[in-house]
């Protein structure tokens, strides 16, 4: 967005690092280079000490979940579970069916992986304070990331499909089929709350997104986009209560029933990499990313942003693995009805709410950018130049700009939004009231 | 005997319904007739207003003496909460062919799979029944377990399937040994009293 | 883009080569999670909606009615046992009344109870399993964990009765094997006190979960008439609104002195039989309460010789184990092995029904029916 108050060029720490090599002596060309394979290095460690560590999370809470200790054998409290499992995949005999057609079966665990991998490059994980100037921790910080996050989560159902039509098992394509209904059915609430997100920030760069929530936390103001992509969300990473495409009691594991060894373990990482992927988006998109109280002084901004991060993350990790212990598995129809005739309703009616507050300059709804002219003066030809310049204010402040008609409208999002919250506070409250039916229903008098 | 707390009379319902020779034992809740009849039995005892057997609750049969088959019939009524035990004596068949009866899957749904269980065990042929095939058992087996002139005496473990198939041709063959033996006993039996109904045979009376 | 029949006859013979549906045969088992042993279900289908289920069984036939004919009664009682394997007190106490009936046997009354007792605990072990089970086949995976820590307990009582934990050879004829203890008796007591607090927090965890709701509702519906008509008995049966209870209504044993509601659903769907059963679970906890209440002192055993022999004659004689009407046709001439021993199995007669629930319904909803029926495949096959 032109003439935004944004700034056009971040810098990340991958070129700091390459400054740095050219400062000691290096070309450029070798430099880069270098930055490159260190980047990539970086990101294949972290990528599987995160998977190692989620697996085992998921392993341990599930357990407590259960009443059982969950793994506890392998070194202390079970830490290194998850490594003699990874060994034992890697060792594993790879068995392809008979019938199977072979190109397209072992090309599927890489198709869905390959997308999983790439959609971490544009995800900001902190900001770090280098000689007074800000480098984000951050891989590549496209201009497009959101549509980019979006294009490459789709690439990867073409992996499902390749992986269930390629196993020649009946229950495999069963599996593939779902997933293609579902992740179709999912990608359209998600985009809309997602592109609620992107007018509410007026950006599809991650890092303005996150700029844009200094003030508030997009989760605030836009709650019903936040619960929409949570729920999409789950269902993309085909988790538990939309684990449809491997349902074990009903599909036996769905499309990767034939799949064993290291293109079973290509699945297995790529859905908790995707599972990381869709926590660090909405911790990104609603939760204001990195933001936080940077506690440990300038210096260390770089310690304190990926502590707050991680924090966060960590917080929608666990609440997916809490979905799984606790839901049943929703029936295929009903998950396209649910997708259909109430996410999608919700998320447009959510879009048209901030594409309201935008134009008349809700300061709550525009992440604090609030243009300095009114709409009714942009409806106005002769005052209105084609170029909308942008002013970032306090709340008080903004107010004060605004007119009586665009106060009117403030008011009454303030008053819906009061009324949201004791909606689901309702809500919470039926569900946290208790149910026994069998003390109730059936009773008779004798 | 059929273990009630409630004990209704059926035999006027009987008397007036029934048009061939049956035995009805009020004490033990027994019905006993010839299998050549219950063809017309299921009727009334599924669309008479005073007897409304709605439920049949099992369906099983028995070969006592050996060589000559019962089907055994438990009825419950939830109309009326009262229930009748029929036992059908099933006329000795020639040689080599298998027993026939009437089907009750027609009246009641629950005689389908039990039918079935007594043609897989017993190779009782019902007539009428929409889908009989073999339960429990491979369809190319050719003995009935639970026939009286069926026993194992060694159980061997085989693992090869032409072993088993083997075994198995085996097991018939004994089988049809011992029934062609069984066969020549009745047949001197009967041929003193050829008649196709209800005959109460020496065994029933002490029952 | 439609192709008109008869302007373009060839392009549509095009299109019927190389375009065409047909139904999908779809083998669930007999090595499927949800088929609760080895059961094949040869489903027919049209995308995921089931057009026609063919159950085959037969993989676990072990032929023990033929070995009954073989065996002293005493020896048949385990090998019952090892039929319905999760209700094996049932099983036993089956055999062992078709016995008595033939017997001229006073059974004193504390072996009544402690057989009572014992029955009503099996119950609940049963259904404990059955829930944890069904709540696994709809996707939650967490219930069985819970249902499993109080059938832990159930068993540990039975352990103390009979001395084992899942076959327990404990009910023969003329009364049980040996006395329980004042162990028992006071270890019950402590787990009838806690009992309905974790019923209440099943039903929390789970039934109320709208999810679970929506797939239960309206889902394998068995009415009333089809209901009778397919022989179905037990929670099937009661789900379907027939109020229809052998404990109560033939009653054996000593189920006249106590008293207990029978659960009756309205319309006969999954729902209709999962609430049923919780409901059985409460009312076994109910008799199990007045069996420890009134429980007197006495005789464990009448005197049996080890090897009866029942009179001459034959009988069909039902109770009512958790998963229906389990019959007991003898035969006895008067031997001490029986001529005949047939079982009129629950799980087999209420699945001959399967077929008619789950018509028009998803590939989903064959395993939550299956899991409503609670089929045990070694009693459908014995």
């Amino acid at each position: 967005m032109s003439g935004s108050a944004f700034t056009p060029r971040t810098y990340t720490i991958w070129e700091d690092f390459r400054l740095w090599l050219m400062h000691a002596g290096l070309p450029y060309e070798l430099a880069d280079a270098l930055m490159l394979i260190v980047t990539f290095t970086v990101i294949l460690i972290f990528i599987l000490v995160l998977v190692l560590g989620l697996v085992l999370l998921e392993r341990k809470f599930l357990g407590w979940l259960q009443i059982r200790p969950g793994p506890n054998r392998v070194g202390p409290w079970g830490l290194l579970q998850t490594v003699a499992d990874a060994i034992k995949l890697l060792l594993k005999e790879d068995i392809i069916p008979m019938n199977a057609d072979k190109p397209t079966f072992v090309l599927a665990p890489i198709v869905m992986f390959i997308p999983a991998l790439l959609s971490l490059v544009v995800i900001p994980l902190g900001v770090a304070n280098i000689n007074g100037r800000y480098s984000y921790i951050v891989a590549q910080d496209l201009d497009i990331g959101l549509a980019y996050l979006l294009a490459i989560s789709s690439v990867g159902v073409i992996g499902i499909i390749m992986g269930g039509w390629a196993s020649n098992n009946k229950y495999s394509l069963y599996g593939a089929m779902r997933s293609v209904a579902q992740l179709i059915s999912y990608e359209v609430p998600m985009v809309l709350a997602l592109v609620s997100v992107a007018l509410y920030a007026g950006s599809l760069r991650l890092i303005d997104i996150i700029h844009a929530q200094q003030s508030i936390f997009a989760l605030i103001p836009l709650f019903p986009a936040f619960i929409i992509f949570l729920i999409a969300g789950v269902a993309e990473t085909n988790r538990a209560p939309f684990d449809l495409p491997e349902a074990e009691s009903e599909l036996v594991g769905g499309f990767h029933t034939e799949y064993s060894g290291m293109k079973f373990a290509l699945f297995f990482l790529a859905e908790y990499i995707n599972m990381f992927t869709v926590s660090a988006l909405i911790t990104v998109c609603f939760l204001g990313g990195w933001k936080g109280p940077a506690f440990l002084g300038q210096n260390l901004l770089w310690l304190s942003s990926l502590f707050w991060f991680f924090l966060k993350v960590f917080f929608f990790l666990l609440a997916f693995i809490w979905f799984r212990g606790t839901f049943p598995r929703i029936r295929v129809d009903q998950m396209m009805h649910f997708a259909w005739k109430f996410l999608i309703p919700v998320a447009i009616f959510q879009l048209l709410i901030v594409a309201w507050g935008v134009a008349y300059r809700n300061p709550i709804m525009s992440g604090g950018y609030i243009p300095k002219i009114s709409v009714k003066d942009i409806w106005d030809p002769k005052d209105y130049t084609g170029f909308t310049e942008f002013t970032r204010t306090s709340l008080p402040s903004a107010l004060r700009m605004l007119n009586d008609s665009e106060m009117v409208t403030f008011l009454i999002s303030v008053i819906g939004f009061i009324l949201l919250i004791l909606f689901i506070g309702g809500l919470f409250y039926r569900t946290l009231k208790g149910f026994a039916p069998s003390k109730t229903i059936f009773q008779e008098k004798p | 005997m059929n273990k009630v707390s409630q004990k209704t009379d059926f035999s006027g319902i009987f008397a007036e319904k029934l048009i061939f020779p049956y035995n009805y034992d009020l004490d033990k809740q027994t019905l006993k007739l010839s299998s050549v009849h219950v063809g017309d039995l299921f009727p009334v005892l599924k669309d008479d207003e005073r007897l409304a057997f709605d439920y049949l609750r099992d369906l099983t049969a028995k070969d006592q003496p050996p060589g000559t088959f019962h089907v055994v019939y438990n009825f419950l009524s939830f109309k009326y909460r009262h229930t009748l035990m029929v036992i059908a004596q099933i006329p000795p068949a020639t040689s080599g062919e298998l027993p026939e009866v009437d089907s009750a899957t027609p009246y009641w749904n629950s005689a389908n799979w039990l039918e079935r269980e007594v043609y897989d065990m017993f190779g009782i042929r019902f007539r009428n029944h929409p889908d009989l095939r073999r339960v429990f058992l491979d369809e190319t087996t050719n003995f009935y377990p639970l026939r009286k002139s069926f026993y194992v005496e060694k159980v061997t473990n085989v693992a090869d399937i032409n072993e088993i198939e083997e075994a198995f041709r085996k097991m018939a063959e004994e089988q049809k040994k011992v029934e062609s033996k069984m066969a020549e006993a009745v047949k001197v039996e009967t041929d003193s009293n050829a008649n196709a109904s209800y005959q109460e045979t020496e065994s029933d009376n002490k029952l | 883009m439609s192709i008109n029949k008869t302007l373009r006859p060839d392009l549509w013979k095009k299109r019927e080569d190389t375009l065409w549906t047909e139904e999908m045969i779809l083998n669930m088992g007999p090595q499927h999670p949800s088929t609760h042993g080895v059961l094949r279900l040869e489903l027919h289908t049209d995308g995921e909606i089931v057009k026609e289920c063919i159950p085959h069984m037969g993989y676990l036939h072990r032929g023990i009615e033929k070995n009954s004919e073989h065996k002293e009664y005493l020896q048949i009682i385990p090998l019952w046992d090892r039929a319905d394997y999760l209700s094996s007190m049932h099983m036993s106490y089956l055999i062992t009344y078709a016995a008595e009936s033939l017997m001229k046997v006073e059974i004193p009354k504390r072996a009544e109870y402690i057989r009572v007792m014992c029955m009503e605990l099996q119950r609940l072990a049963s259904h404990l399993i059955w829930f944890g089970t069904f709540a696994l086949d709809s996707g939650a995976i967490t219930p069985i964990f819970y249902a499993f820590r109080e059938r832990e307990l159930v068993l540990d009582l039975l352990e103390l009765a009979s001395g084992a934990r899942l076959l327990y050879n404990y009910i023969r004829p003329g009364g049980v094997r040996m006395d329980v203890n004042r162990e028992f008796l006071h270890r019950l007591d402590k787990f009838l006190i806690h009992f309905q607090d974790y019923l209440d927090e099943y039903e929390e965890l789970y039934t109320g979960n709208a999810i679970f709701i929506n797939r239960a509702k309206d889902v394998g519906v068995l009415t009333k008439e089809e209901a009778i008509s397919w022989g179905a008995s037990g929670p099937v049966l009661r789900g379907s609104g027939v109020k229809w209870d052998i404990r109560k209504d033939e009653p054996y044993s000593i189920y006249e002195e106590f008293d207990f509601d029978i659960p009756v659903g309205q319309k006969g769907d999954v729902l209709d039989r999962y609430n049923v059963r919780f409901f059985e679970m409460r009312q076994s906890h109910r008799i199990l309460r007045q069996a420890l209440d009134g429980f007197p002192e006495g005789k464990y055993t009448a005197r049996v010789p080890t090897s009866i022999k029942p009179e001459k004659g034959e009988v069909y004689v039902r109770i009512e184990s958790p998963r229906g009407e389990l019959g007991c046709y003898l035969v006895s001439d008067g031997g001490k092995i029986p001529y005949r021993l047939h079982v009129r199995a629950p799980s087999f007669v209420n699945l001959s029904a399967l077929d008619t629930m789950l018509r028009g319904h998803l590939i989903a909803d064959v395993v939550l029916i299956l899991g409503s029926i609670d089929i045990v495949v070694g009693d459908i096959d014995r």
